[in-house]
């Protein structure tokens, strides 16, 4: 089975969080927050539970390198490597810690409030604009050289978080960046590894658009133009993975791609977790 | 009867002792044996285990982990051990975050005990959960290639040879166990009992005969250690290994004698470890962020490919 092996010490999985930092990023979406704050959060959120499932008391495993590559953050087509290391990094300096209370079960059929120390990853920007493809060229070469250095290791993962197409400023070429964006990320997806090829899952966050989750076949995107671009570029879930997507209550059917479209909050969360699952639906 | 023990244990490829949540032991006074395989991604594992292997084999009387005031008691004393822990000042945020979620250890169980009868002879007991098991072969048996589950007794909680990430446990908190605590005896013989941990065990199942002269050939910890490194390259699985093998051989005596035994200690293992690393000097600085410095930085190529090289150079 392809893409199927787990991710363990020895040979440690990779995932590449592409984040749109580009300027529509500001507008809101959901509970008082921006779509770039939103954004941050969920990512915070599902490093926060990959330490937390790979916590080995006071260590944290490193079965997992992990990526932050953001496109427009600093204005234009600005690609950044925001942070790139080993689990136990990420796990033993976040950039802060926020302290939140909240209320957990007390073991006796009740609930008791503790305070939690939130790590922080990744903070919330909203600038330039999309370059998409810049971004998936970028990552192309991380995957490159990590095929290069960790054969025998798990396939890598990419989940690109956007809100709009990728378009680079070319008014004399406004389709670039959208071409370079699906070749790019073809070439990605044709990479072979021992563990079968690169995954790239999509979400794309909505402004009150039809939502698009997980579907087999271009004819269910009813003729949205940013699901298409991304349908073209999201990989077929490989069996390996459906059993996290269905922990995750996604609408997995067989021949699902792995990207939703015009996802609310609760959706982006479950499928994010779903992409950052190593492809097992671990305990 | 005389007694021979050996046992070994071993971590996972690219980790340290110190990271191994397999625990075994022994207590020749009550003539008692556990093995317990702590679930790595549950809260402090290698302290659970522990307890419950050592619970077992220093308790005189035949117990049951299972019966409440026992478990309670272990429970409580994990507890005050992670409470210490987290107590430590500058403790990490997700050590004190997974303590306050009420996280606990999970792990499955094995025990062992011959048990002298009226008439003098001797019988085993044994009680299992989880996916860590109990052999035993009598030295009738010249091979276990065909009719495996007629030749060799096993015991543990699984109800078919099938492994999965998902077996039943012993909890250090809330719920006291999962799943259904399995038990056997019978009348001690001479043959040889091994208790393992899960990997073994799948690896012992499938390759049956082969396995048990594998096992027949580890005689230290050194020999135990260089084969789980080669099997893993083929029949096994890649996870903390640990073994007891208790070979019970005729003297024409009824009681039993303790001859020679030969156990790694897990706490000798990493002390051990940890000294080697003390003495060995800091590997030299790879960090191509000094090759970077060669590309030019004055083009965002030059640039981006200094962030890919150091990058890699982290992979």
């Amino acid at each position: 089975m392809t893409n199927s092996k787990q991710w363990s010490s020895a040979t440690p999985g990779y995932i590449i969080f592409l984040v749109d930092q580009s300027g529509s990023m500001k507008e809101p979406y959901r509970d008082g927050k921006t779509k770039a704050e939103y954004t941050a959060l969920v990512i915070n959120r599902t490093i926060n539970e990959l330490v937390s499932t790979n916590a080995a008391g006071e260590k944290i495993k490193d079965r997992v390198f992990i990526s932050l590559i953001g496109y427009g953050g600093k204005g234009g087509n600005s690609v950044d490597d925001l942070r790139s290391d080993y689990l136990s990094k990420f796990a033993d300096v976040p950039l802060r810690i926020e302290k939140i209370k909240k209320k957990v079960p007390d073991g006796a059929g009740g609930l008791v409030e503790v305070e939690e120390e939130m790590p922080i990853f990744l903070e919330p920007i909203a600038n330039g604009l999309t370059p998409m493809g810049d971004a998936l060229a970028f990552a192309k070469q991380l995957i490159e050289g990590w095929i290069q250095k960790k054969p025998d290791n798990p396939a890598p993962i990419i989940i690109n978080i956007s809100d709009g197409i990728p378009y680079n400023g070319n008014q004399s070429n406004p389709t670039e960046e959208l071409d370079k964006t699906i070749s790019t990320a073809n070439a990605i997806m044709s990479f072979t590894t021992n563990d079968g090829n690169p995954l790239i899952f999509n979400a794309h966050i909505g402004d009150g658009g039809k939502k698009i989750e997980l579907a087999e076949h271009e004819n269910e995107l009813g003729g949205d133009e940013m699901a298409e671009v991304l349908f073209k570029i999201s990989s077929k879930i490989p069996d390996a993975y459906k059993a996290a997507a269905m922990k995750q209550e996604l609408n997995i059917k067989e021949n699902s791609r792995g990207f939703v479209s015009g996802a609310d909050p609760e959706t982006l969360i479950k499928f994010i977790n779903f992409g950052s699952s190593g492809g097992t639906d671990k305990k | 009867m005389n007694i021979n023990i050996t046992g070994f244990i071993y971590h996972k490829a690219a980790e340290d002792f110190s990271d191994c949540c397999d625990r075994y032991a022994i207590n020749k006074e009550n003539n008692k044996f556990s093995i317990a395989d702590g679930v790595s991604k549950s809260f402090f594992p290698g302290i659970w285990a522990e307890l419950l292997v050592n619970k077992y084999v220093n308790t005189a009387e035949q117990i049951d982990l299972k019966e409440s005031e026992i478990l309670s008691s272990l429970q409580k004393e994990w507890l005050e051990k992670v409470q210490e822990i987290v107590n430590k000042p500058e403790q990490k945020y997700f050590v004190k975050n997974h303590f306050n979620k009420g996280h606990s250890a999970a792990a499955t169980f094995v025990g062992l005990s011959f048990l002298k009868e009226e008439n003098g002879n001797y019988k085993w007991k044994s009680s299992a959960l989880g996916d860590s098991f109990l052999f035993y072969i009598p030295d009738s048996i010249e091979n276990i290639d065909e009719d495996f589950e007629t030749k060799v007794t096993s015991l543990s909680s699984k109800k078919s040879f099938e492994f999965d990430n998902y077996p039943d446990f012993f909890e250090s908190r809330n719920q006291n166990f999962k799943g259904e605590i399995n038990y056997k005896e019978g009348e001690l013989k001479t043959g040889i009992f091994y208790l393992m941990t899960d990997a073994l065990a799948e690896w012992f199942i499938k390759e049956k005969e082969t396995a048990r002269q594998e096992i027949d050939s580890w005689k230290i910890q050194n020999d135990f250690e260089t084969r789980i490194e080669e099997l893993r390259k083929t029949t096994l699985q890649n996870d903390d290994s640990a073994i007891l093998v208790i070979r019970i051989e005729d003297d024409n005596k009824k009681d039993i004698h303790y001859l020679n035994h030969s156990i790694s200690s897990i706490e000798k293992l990493i002390l051990s470890e940890e000294s080697k690393k003390e003495q060995t000097p800091p590997a030299e600085n790879t960090n191509p962020e000094n090759e970077g410095e060669e590309v030019s930085n004055k083009t965002t190529e030059g640039f981006i490919q200094k962030t890919i090289n150091i990058l890699t150079g982290k992979f």
